[in-house]
């Protein structure tokens, strides 16, 4: 392989790291990119659909309330709303969960609120709907539900949380593959420095220090170090102009 | 010195790695593509590059003087250790810098100590290459390229001093070029046979193959929390223990025995002293454990002592039992074995049998001339006379042992290790032999081990792996004109 080839293969290699190190940061960046937004959407649609979820019990609860507070007995339409709004957050938010087990409590505490206020409603509960029994029976069931809610909130954002730590994780392992390729392409271009310097810039200086010396001195020609390629053939050129040159001259 | 030629070398032999890594990778490929793959084909890439690189500008050279072949030894080394950290940093978890480092310098010094609280956690393709490192290390990094290096000629004696223990090369009797073939002959054939026999005895594949790498190369990385007790087989630990033994005597020995040469290991005075001292530490370790009321029955017992010690003295570090809960003088024991470990010429590290031997048939030939002072007093191994110059390196090599064990003890104790911990470690990564006693038990992990002791112990296993000296080179200023 003659110097072209070897300095540019040396070179090739050089420019095939670099851009191997920022693909692959690129790659892993993008990919915790990715998981980031994941992770902040998530966030944001469970403050979301806990919200509503909330604001729907908070509307049925003061429905009920003015309904028991003046005996009567038809469905309120805000009662009914309220109602439609919780089970449309509530399915939105099974749909979305990561684990379904979040929602468990939430699902066992509507079962009971719904089948009391149903009760209420529709059934022989309805005769028993007094302030006494709002505020002793109902009351546990809603407060039960609201809470469950809260709980689903708190769990989803602790194990968002996690998550996120996770990306911590993630982050290192991003820049790991591109730091890893710096650290060998500083190696290479400390050896690539090494080997142009030993084989192509030490000898071209040899054989001119030694043309010097000829030019000036007639000081025999002579490269004191080990040579390789077209620089030895230079090497040799030079030596047989110096033979011709003196046959010339003894001529 | 010519640096040119010694890349060129160094470059071989990281090349050898890459093609490991890749290995590594396809496994992991095999195992559906497991979160290893992508880590380890780059790591393979980078490694790759970084073999080759040299190979463009430097040909081949068949001269290579003493220094140079001390340097491209060390220098695979250290490289490798180096190169091996790629993968485990790049898959992330419990590996940073330095638990990376320790696990690559673990591996390939064949030490098996290890930073992970959860091995089973590692996808198949790491567990695979953390096998790997142990496969290359154990015979010798170099000595794997040598094979591909036949150009080298005489100078594969060179090469293979540095990694061989400077006693091994007087037992092989062999030509210096057969001695590479027969060392990977051996290393091969035990490893292929290990494999089908734990196969036969239910492991999986992959079990029985990263274990048989583990137990030749006297490593003792596994592919499990517990080592060889999860798998609590009384035939695998029978078949473990019979190759801890094998790969801790002489690999030239074991040739000349399948060959049916004069010089085997039933007439080796070395082997018998080994044998002896393991049999006699196993009994006297079982009947203290029996004693002391650890174990049920005396067969229990037995098993149990025998397969630590021999675990402990071929520096393999398997484990089936806790020896932590062991009396203190079956872990004095251990710890004499954890100082003397295997055979010269073998995997295995530490003092050595053959210098513990020839050390006191010296002390015994020195209180002769005490009584005698006229008496002309031999000291032969194997029928051979040994002479003063190789007596002389046998006990300086002594007392730079025991010297670095407290080196290593200070650093360790300066760290915050209580003193048995601090003991253990030092001795374990020395004599590169994996579990110590304290905190880094034989079930336990360096883990929670200080950052320094995690930086420091991995230098200690490469000084014990080059014996001693073959690294200490490399910090001298002359060396280098």
């Amino acid at each position: 392989m003659g110097i072209r080839k070897k300095i540019t293969t040396g070179f090739l290699t050089l420019e095939f790291l670099l851009v191997f190190a920022g693909l692959v940061s690129l790659f892993e960046l993008s990919r915790l990119s990715r998981n980031t937004q994941n992770v902040l959407d998530a966030s944001t649609r469970n403050m979301t659909l806990s919200v509503q979820m909330l604001n729907a019990l908070q509307d049925q609860n003061t429905a009920l309330l003015g309904m028991v507070a003046s005996g009567r007995g038809s469905v309120d339409s805000l009662y009914l709303d309220g109602r439609r709004r919780f089970d449309k957050a509530l399915s939105e938010a099974t749909v979305t969960v990561r684990d379904l087990t979040e929602l468990d409590a939430v699902y066992s505490a509507r079962e009971t609120y719904y089948r009391l206020t149903d009760d209420y409603f529709y059934g022989k509960g309805r005769l028993k709907a007094t302030p006494q029994w709002f505020s002793d029976i109902y009351e546990n069931a809603y407060r039960e539900l609201t809470t469950s809610v809260k709980e689903y909130m708190a769990s989803s954002q602790n194990s968002l949380v996690m998550r996120a730590s996770r990306l911590e994780d993630s982050a290192y392992r991003a820049i790991t593959p591109s730091l890893i390729s710096l650290f060998v392409v500083v190696l290479i271009v400390m050896v690539f420095f090494y080997m142009i310097d030993h084989y192509y810039i030490s000898p071209t200086l040899k054989i001119n220090q030694g043309l010097n010396g000829y030019i000036a001195s007639r000081l025999p020609f002579k490269v004191d170090t080990e040579l390789h390629d077209e620089i030895r053939v230079l090497k040799e050129n030079i030596d047989k102009i110096l033979v011709l040159l003196k046959g010339k001259r003894s001529e | 010195m010519r640096f040119n030629v010694i890349l060129r070398y160094v470059g071989v032999v990281t090349l050898l790695n890459a093609v490991c890594m890749f290995v590594s990778a396809f496994v992991s490929l095999l195992s559906r593509v497991d979160s290893a793959f992508y880590p380890l084909l780059l790591s393979g890439l980078l490694t790759a590059a970084l073999g080759a690189f040299p190979l463009i500008f430097v040909e081949k050279s068949v001269q290579i003087s003493n220094k140079e072949g001390y340097m491209i030894v060390v220098g695979s080394w250290l490289m490798a250790c180096v190169v091996g950290m790629f993968p485990y940093m790049m898959w992330g978890g419990e590996f940073d810098v330095a638990n990376a480092w320790f696990e690559s310098v673990s591996g390939f010094t064949t030490t098996g100590a290890t930073i992970l609280s959860d091995v089973e956690s590692l996808p198949r393709g790491l567990l695979f290459w953390r096998a790997s490192t142990h496969l290359l290390g154990g015979v010798g990094v170099v000595m794997f390229a040598l094979v591909i290096m036949p150009s080298l000629g005489k100078t594969k004696m060179l090469l293979t001093n540095v990694e061989l223990s400077s006693l091994a090369k007087d037992n092989y009797r062999y030509q210096t070029q057969k001695i590479v073939r027969i060392l990977l002959f051996v290393y091969i054939g035990m490893n292929v046979a290990e494999t089908f026999l734990l196969k036969i005895a239910g492991m999986t594949w992959f079990d029985a193959i990263t274990h048989s790498f583990s137990t030749i190369a006297t490593g003792g990385f596994s592919t499990k929390n517990m080592s060889v007790a999860y798998f609590d087989s009384g035939w695998i630990e029978l078949i473990i223990g019979f190759f801890m033994f094998m790969a801790s005597i002489h690999l030239g020995l074991i040739y000349a025995t399948i060959v049916g040469k004069s010089n085997n290991l039933f007439r080796s005075e070395v082997v018998r002293y080994y044998t002896v001292s393991l049999l006699v530490g196993a009994v006297a370790i079982a009947l203290s454990n029996l004693s002391a009321g650890m174990y049920q029955s005396v067969g229990q017992a037995l098993r149990t002592s025998l397969f630590q010690v021999l675990s402990i003295a071929s520096t393999t570090g398997f484990a089936t039992a806790d020896t932590n809960l062991w009396t203190p003088f079956s872990v004095a024991i251990l710890l004499f074995f954890m100082v003397q470990c295997g055979c010269a010429g073998s995997t295995s590290g530490g003092v050595k049998c053959d210098r513990i031997l020839l050390s006191f048939k010296v002390f015994v030939a020195r209180l002769r001339r005490q009584q005698h002072p006229n008496a002309v007093i031999r000291i032969k191994m194997d029928n051979i006379a040994q002479d003063q110059g190789s007596i002389e390196f046998v006990m300086l090599f002594i007392v730079a042992y025991l010297s670095l064990l407290f080196v290593a003890l200070i650093i360790n104790t300066m760290c915050g290790l209580d003193l048995v911990t601090g003991f253990s470690a030092a001795a374990t990564s020395i004599g590169c032999v994996g579990p110590g006693f304290g905190e880094i038990g034989s079930l336990d992990n360096f883990g929670t081990m200080p950052l320094a002791v995690k930086i420091t112990s991995p230098v200690f296993m490469l000084l014990g792996r080059l014996e001693i000296f073959g690294l200490l080179q490399l910090f001298l200023i002359k060396w280098w004109r």
